[in-house]
């Protein structure tokens, strides 16, 4: 598993795309699609190894996915535990997600627990992940 | 060094123009500096421009002054700048016209990029910021101009100073990361603003990143 950070419109899925050239990307902003088209790309490569899910993915915009699934009431252990479930059952998986952290504490409940607990969970990726990257002005900088 | 004798040195090599000067001179520099608010990024980037040594040293200034806010810090900047021997020159907009006053070999980019680069005039600029400049190309009054058009007549516009520069120091700005969805105008501005960034860092020697004042290099 791996995992890339940066600001918006920081070059950070062109960089993804030069780490796994051959993957599917999917860039839905909800998890339910993402396990769909994830599953779907899985089985279209089945006939190559025989083996459902097995093929390459990059999940882009994970801020926004987990927006979703806060909304919808999920937790962020939840959510956690299906993004590493997820990432475990996949030959490759490379997840991007916006630092949307670096600014004014927002004043709305919702919004504040957004940007904290997008933060908790990429903690938690980036513990369990085996690479790292942060992405500035397209210069790609591995932290872990 | 004293800037008075830099600017000899520099017109020493320029009036022998000896091939062997050239060689002597620092490596020609393109740096993109970024931060955040405050972080000390401009004081950096002034130090940079002048460490260059060049015979003359311009500020490009971007900023539109359109309130007392503005004009004190356009002050503090100025004060800051003060007594070292700068040349201001005011470009809020086609920030590419500022090469014919600095003085480009040609007008045409190719030719213009390898000509300058060549020839490495003896100017340092300081572009200052990035951030102001997409924001005075993209809102012209009621008008807000395509983020493509915007970006590609800056980035067009930074070849052109580039090649007709010694050193050149630009400054741009960290509104990427907290976390919010704005209007579609402005998205379509950090979208340009980042695109951009991402073109000068290709082309640029040095990115630096100033964070409480200190210098982090990038590239």
């Amino acid at each position: 598993m791996k995992l890339i950070i940066g600001g918006k419109a920081q070059g950070k899925l062109a960089f993804a795309k030069t780490l796994l050239p051959g993957a599917e990307v999917v860039d839905s902003g909800s998890w339910k699609e993402t396990c769909r088209e994830a599953d779907a790309s899985g089985e279209r490569g089945a006939s190559d190894d025989g083996k459902a899910g097995s093929r390459q993915v990059i999940v882009n915009r994970l801020h926004l996915i987990i927006r979703a699934e806060l909304t919808e009431g999920r937790t962020p252990e939840e959510i956690l535990r299906e993004l590493l479930r997820f990432a475990d059952e996949r030959g490759a998986c490379l997840f991007i997600c916006d630092e949307i952290g670096n600014g004014i504490v927002p004043m709305d409940v919702f919004e504040r627990t957004w940007r904290e607990q997008t933060g908790r969970i990429l903690c938690g990726i980036a513990a369990r992940a085996d690479a790292v990257w942060r992405v500035y002005c397209g210069i790609p900088q591995q932290i872990k | 060094m004293a800037f008075a004798e830099t600017l000899q040195r520099a017109e020493f090599s320029v009036s022998r123009g000896r091939p062997a000067m050239v060689q002597e001179r620092r490596p020609l520099l393109t740096e993109l500096v970024i931060g955040g608010s405050g972080s000390g990024k401009s004081a950096y980037a002034e130090q940079e421009v002048l460490a260059a040594g060049c015979g003359s040293v311009y500020y490009l200034a971007t900023m539109r002054v359109l309130d007392e806010e503005m004009e004190k810090k356009v002050a503090r900047h100025r004060n800051m700048r003060a007594g070292r021997g700068w040349l201001t020159l005011e470009q809020p907009v086609d920030i590419g016209k500022a090469a014919d006053v600095i003085g480009c070999a040609s007008s045409v980019p190719g030719q213009a990029e390898a000509a300058g680069r060549i020839r490495g005039d003896g100017s340092a600029v300081l572009l200052e910021c990035l951030s102001n400049l997409v924001a005075n190309e993209m809102f012209r009054g009621a008008q807000v101009l395509a983020e493509d058009a915007v970006a590609r007549n800056i980035v067009s516009g930074i070849r052109r100073l580039r090649a007709c520069t010694a050193c050149l120091v630009i400054v741009t700005n960290a509104v990427f990361s907290d976390g919010t969805a704005y209007d579609e105008g402005t998205e379509a501005y950090i979208r340009a603003l980042g695109r951009i960034n991402q073109e000068i860092s290709g082309m640029a020697d040095r990115v630096t990143e100033v964070v409480a004042g200190i210098p982090v290099r990038l590239k």
